[in-house]
C-alpha cells in the first residue's frame, strides 16, 4: 500500500508506475501472521529488475511458505531518490509499502559489478548503516546472491552473508535457521556462526584476509568453525525443482516483457572468456514436458503473448525438437511467439526460427566474438567464419534484412590484424546479402556490429590475464572504426571506462570496500547507466584510498598467486582452469562436453553426475 | 466478427498507468480471460483493441470505453464475467455492450477535480475562469513537426462549476475532448495556478464520462 507521503510525490517523477506495486499476481500477506519478512532487492531500476528470472523464482519460492512473506524492492531513479530524500521517505517494499528496516532479511541479487554503489545507496535510503559490523542486531540481515557472489569481496564489509550458487534450496535452509534463532533470541554473531555451517553459505566476516607487501593476497583464513572452503550449492534434479506457475505481470513496460522458462543450467561449450559457462556447471537439463508445462502455466496466468526459452545456449538443448513440437501444439492456436535467445550460428535454422514466430519477426543475433579463426580458437568459441556466413545467407534467403554480430575487443593475444578482421567479416556478411539471388527488390541490408571490451572474470581460464588499459581499448576502437568500408555496417561500442571499472571490481579484493564507499559518498550510483557513470569520481576515490585500479585490472597474475576468491569452490578445479589457460595460449581448442569430457571437476557438485557426460556415454554405446 | 464496448473504471494505484500501459494491461487481461479475439488478416495480424480517448496519467476514471472486436459466439454477459475475473487491481469492468458510437463522435469529457481549499481559493478560481483569458502552452503539431503552441483554455471549456465543501474546492468541468480539440484537466489546473498565483494542491481528478457534441452520453 502506498503511503500518503509517497502519493504526494509520485506525479512529480518519471514513470510513477515503477514505485506503486499492486501488479497482477503480486503477493499480499498479513504481516502479523508470518515469522520472516524477506525483502528481495534488485540494485537497479524496476524495469531491469523485473526482467530477471531469478527474482520471479525466489519470490514465488519464499511466498510458497506460510511462515514467510517475500516482497520486492528496486533502486529508485535519480528523480525519485531526490524526492524521497527531500521528503524523508525511506526505501520501502512494493507490496506492503513498509520500510526496509522492519524486514528480517534484505537480500540483494548481484547480477553485475556495476551495481555495487547502488547496493550501498539502497541501504542508505533504507536508513540502515552500511557496514555489516555497525548493524549489530540479528535483523535485518543483509545477504547477497547471484553470479557476482563468486567474488563479491569488494562488498565484504557491507554484506552479512553471501550465497554462492543456486538459491532454491539454500534460501529455505537459511529462512528455517533464522526463524529458529529469532525465536531463541540469538545474537547476530551466534546466528552467523551457525549459518556458516549450512553448505553453500559464505559469511565474509568469518574469514581473515592477509596481504603481501606487493598487494597480492597472502592468505585467507577461516575462523569460528567456518569451513576453509565454501562450496556453491546446486539443485541436483531440475525436473523437480521449484518453478513458479505464475509471474508478476508488471503494469508498466519492462525490458524483457514476456514469459520465460528455463530449459537447462550450465553450458557444454567452455568458451574461455565466459564466466557463466563455468560457474553454472555442471550441465543439468529439464525434460521437455516439464518445460512445456512451465511455459503453459506462465502464459495462462499472465496473458503474455511471447515465451522465451532461457539458458546459456538454447540451441544445445538435447530435447529442443520434442519441446518445440509440444509447444507449437498450443502456441500457434493461442498466438504465442516462442523466442529462442542465445542461438549459436553453427546450429541456426532459418526455417525453424521462422516457424516459431507466427506473428512477429524478431532480429537475428550471432556472436562470433573474434574476427579471426586464430583468436576464436584461443577463446575456444568453436565457430568458423563459414558457419557464420552460412547462417547469415540462410537468414537473408528467408527474408531477413538485418543481422547483429557481437564481438569483443582486447581478448588475450589479440593483435591489430584480429581487429581489422572484424570489419572484414562484417563486409563479407554485407556481400552475402547482395549475392543472394532472391534478394528482395529495393531492400537494403543492415549489419550491426556490437563490440564490448573483454573483461577477465574469476573462475575462467582467463582469470589470470591482464585487461587492456583504457588507452589501448580506445585505440583499438578507433582502429576498428577506421577499418569499416561500408555504410551498411553500423557499430555500437561499449563505454571503455565502465568496462575498466567492471574489470577492477570483478577481480577485486576486500580493500575495495573503502573505494566503493568513497565513490558512493562522492555521488556514484547506478554506475551501469552511462548517464550516471563518472570515471573521474572513481579514480579520485581510488587515489583517496591509496589503491591503484590498474593493479586489479591490467596486471598479469601468476597461476601460483592466491586469488581473492580462492576460498570459494564453484566446482571447476584450479587444475582444469590452468590446463585451459595453457591451451588458450597454444591456440588449441577444447571440444565441447558432449564430444569429450575435459574433466572440469564440476560433476562432483552433483554426486559425480553430469548430463553432458552421461549423454556422451550413451551416444558412444549407441554407436558401438 | 462483432464489435463490443467494454467500459472500464480506473481507480487507486492504477491511475499511475499511462495510456500505453493500459492498452498492454487490457490486451493481457483479454488473453487471460480466454476471449476469442478477431485478428486482422494482413502480413502481421493483430487484434483490434482501442481505448476511445487516452486518459492522462494521474487521472482516475469511472467510465473508459474500449472497443474490442471478437470472433465466436460469446455473449456480452459471458465476456463481462470472464473479464471481471482476471482484471488487475484498480481496473474494473463496469459494463460490456454492443458497440454503437465511433470515437470521432466524442466532443467533451466530464471531470471532477478536487483541490485542497485555502481561503478565497474558490472565488479566485471563479474569477480566473470568467476572465475569458486562461493562457496555457501545449505540445501540438506545426506541419509535420511537433511544437509548443499557445492556447486559451477558456475556448475549450464547455461548462464548469466551482463549489467549496469540507476543506476542499470541488470543480465539475466539461472540457473539450477528442481528436480535434482536447483540454487535459491537468493543463487547466496549470493554467489556473499560473493565473491565480495560487499553488494548487490537487487531491484527485476523476473522469466521469465522455459526451457527444450534443452533450448526450457517448
Amino acid at each position: 500500500m502506498l503511503s500518503k507521503k509517497v502519493e504526494d510525490i509520485l506525479l512529480s517523477v518519471q514513470k510513477p508506475g515503477r514505485y506503486t506495486g499492486g501488479e497482477l499476481n503480486s503477493v499480499m500477506k498479513d504481516k502479523d501472521k508470518v515469522d520472516i519478512r524477506y525483502a528481495f532487492c534488485f540494485p537497479d531500476t524496476y524495469e531491469v529488475g523485473m526482467s530477471h528470472l531469478g527474482i520471479k523464482i525466489l519470490y514465488s519460492l519464499v511466498n510458497a511458505r506460510e511462515d514467510a512473506w517475500c516482497e520486492r524492492v528496486f533502486a529508485p531513479w535519480a528523480d525519485m531518490e531526490e524526492k524521497m530524500r527531500e521528503n524523508d521517505i525511506k526505501l520501502y517494499a512494493l507490496e506492503s509499502g513498509d520500510e526496509l528496516k522492519s524486514f528480517d532479511v534484505i537480500g540483494f541479487t548481484l547480477q553485475y559489478e556495476m551495481c555495487y554503489t547502488t547496493v550501498l545507496n539502497m541501504l542508505d535510503l533504507a536508513g540502515l548503516p552500511l557496514h555489516s559490523a555497525e548493524r549489530t542486531a540479528l535483523t535485518p540481515l543483509v545477504i547477497a546472491g547471484g553470479p557476482c557472489v563468486c567474488n563479491a569481496e569488494p562488498l565484504a564489509d557491507f554484506i552479512d552473508l553471501m550465497l554462492p550458487g543456486e538459491g532454491e534450496e539454500v534460501t529455505n535452509d537459511l529462512i528455517d535457521l533464522l526463524r529458529e534463532h529469532k525465536k531463541k533470541g540469538s545474537s547476530k554473531q551466534e546466528f552467523l556462526r551457525a549459518a556458516a555451517q549450512i553448505p553453500g553459505v559464505y559469511v565474509p566476516s568469518l574469514y581473515d584476509v592477509a596481504y603481501c607487501e606487493d598487494g597480492t593476497v597472502k592468505s585467507i583464513t577461516a575462523k569460528d568453525g567456518a569451513p576453509q572452503k565454501v562450496t556453491k550449492r546446486i539443485v541436483s534434479d531440475l525436473n523437480n525443482v521449484f518453478f513458479p506457475a505464475d509471474f508478476i505481470v508488471p503494469s508498466i513496460e519492462i525490458i524483457h516483457d514476456r514469459a520465460v522458462a528455463e530449459v537447462f543450467r550450465g553450458c557444454i561449450r567452455g568458451c574461455r572468456f565466459c564466466q557463466a559457462g563455468y560457474i553454472y556447471r555442471p550441465i543439468r537439463e529439464k525434460h521437455a514436458d516439464v518445460v512445456n508445462r512451465d511455459c503453459k502455466n506462465i502464459c495462462d496466468s499472465t496473458g503474455y503473448d511471447e515465451v522465451s526459452l532461457c539458458s546459456l545456449s538454447t540451441s544445445d538443448y538435447t530435447e529442443l525438437e520434442p519441446l518445440l513440437n509440444a509447444l507449437l501444439d498450443w502456441t500457434e492456436k493461442e498466438r504465442v511467439n516462442i523466442a529462442l535467445p542465445s542461438q549459436r550460428a553453427d546450429r541456426f535454422s532459418a526455417e525453424l526460427t521462422e516457424r516459431l514466430s507466427s506473428v512477429r519477426r524478431s532480429g537475428l543475433t550471432f556472436a562470433p566474438e573474434a574476427g579471426t579463426q586464430r583468436l576464436r580458437d584461443v577463446i575456444n568459441k568453436n565457430i568458423t567464419e563459414e558457419e557464420i556466413l552460412r547462417a547469415c545467407r540462410q537468414a537473408f534467403e528467408a527474408g531477413w534484412t538485418s543481422v547483429k554480430l557481437y564481438f569483443m575487443l582486447g581478448l588475450p593475444t589479440e593483435t591489430d590484424e584480429d581487429i581489422v578482421a572484424i570489419a572484414q567479416m562484417a563486409q563479407r556478411v554485407v556481400d552475402a546479402f547482395y549475392h543472394n539471388p532472391n534478394k528482395p527488390k529495393g531492400k537494403s541490408v543492415n549489419v550491426s556490429i556490437s563490440v564490448a571490451p573483454f573483461v577477465p572474470k574469476p573462475f575462467t581460464p582467463f582469470q589470470w590475464e591482464a585487461q587492456d588499459s583504457r588507452e589501448e581499448l580506445l585505440r583499438k576502437q578507433q582502429l576498428l572504426i577506421a577499418s569499416f568500408t561500408s555504410r551498411k555496417i553500423s557499430l555500437s561500442r561499449h563505454n571503455t571506462d565502465i568496462s575498466f571499472l567492471e574489470g577492477v571490481l570483478a577481480r577485486g579484493d576486500r580493500r575495495l570496500s573503502a573505494v566503493i564507499e568513497t565513490a558512493w559518498r562522492k555521488g556514484c550510483r547506478l554506475d551501469g547507466w552511462s548517464e550516471f557513470f563518472n570515471i573521474d569520481t572513481w579514480l579520485e576515490s581510488f587515489a583517496a584510498c591509496g589503491l591503484d585500479p590498474a593493479f586489479y585490472a591490467n596486471r598479469v597474475r601468476s597461476t601460483e598467486e592466491t586469488l581473492p576468491w580462492d576460498h570459494l569452490d564453484y566446482g571447476v578445479t584450479g587444475a582444469y582452469l590452468v590446463r585451459e589457460h595453457a591451451r588458450a595460449h597454444e591456440g588449441v581448442t577444447t571440444p565441447h562436453c558432449r564430444v569429450h569430457c575435459a574433466g572440469c571437476g564440476a560433476n562432483k557438485l552433483n554426486g559425480g553426475n553430469c548430463d553432458a557426460f552421461d549423454q556422451s556415454n550413451a551416444c558412444q554405446k549407441g554407436q558401438s | 466478427m462483432r464489435s463490443i464496448r467494454v467500459t472500464l473504471a480506473k481507480k487507486g494505484r492504477a491511475k499511475y498507468l499511462s495510456h500505453l500501459d493500459m492498452q498492454r494491461c487490457m490486451m493481457r487481461a483479454v488473453r487471460r480471460a480466454g476471449i476469442d479475439l478477431w485478428y486482422t488478416e494482413g502480413f502481421n495480424p493483430h487484434p483490434y483493441l482501442t481505448f476511445a480517448l487516452p486518459l492522462p496519467l494521474g487521472v482516475e476514471s469511472e467510465s473508459e470505453p474500449v472497443e474490442i472486436r471478437l470472433e465466436g459466439e460469446s455473449t456480452n454477459e459471458e465476456v463481462f464475467r470472464a473479464l471481471s475475473a482476471v482484471m488487475p487491481e484498480g481496473i474494473e469492468v463496469v459494463s460490456v455492450q454492443d458497440s454503437t458510437a465511433k470515437p470521432n463522435e466524442i466532443a467533451f469529457a466530464q471531470y471532477r477535480i478536487v483541490l485542497q481549499a485555502v481561503p478565497g481559493l474558490a472565488e479566485s478560481i471563479r474569477q480566473a475562469l470568467s476572465s475569458g483569458e486562461l493562457p496555457a502552452e501545449k505540445l501540438g503539431k506545426a506541419g509535420h513537426k511537433k511544437a509548443m503552441k499557445q492556447i486559451n483554455c477558456c475556448d475549450l471549456i464547455g461548462s464548469v462549476t466551482v463549489e467549496e465543501a469540507d476543506g476542499t474546492v470541488e470543480m465539475n468541468a466539461v472540457l473539450a475532448a477528442g481528436s480535434q480539440q482536447n483540454l487535459s484537466p491537468l493543463l487547466l489546473l496549470d493554467a489556473l495556478s499560473a493565473k491565480t498565483g495560487e499553488g494548487l494542491k490537487c487531491l484527485s481528478v476523476v473522469r466521469k464520462g465522455l459526451l457527444k457534441k450534443d452533450y448526450t452520453k457517448f
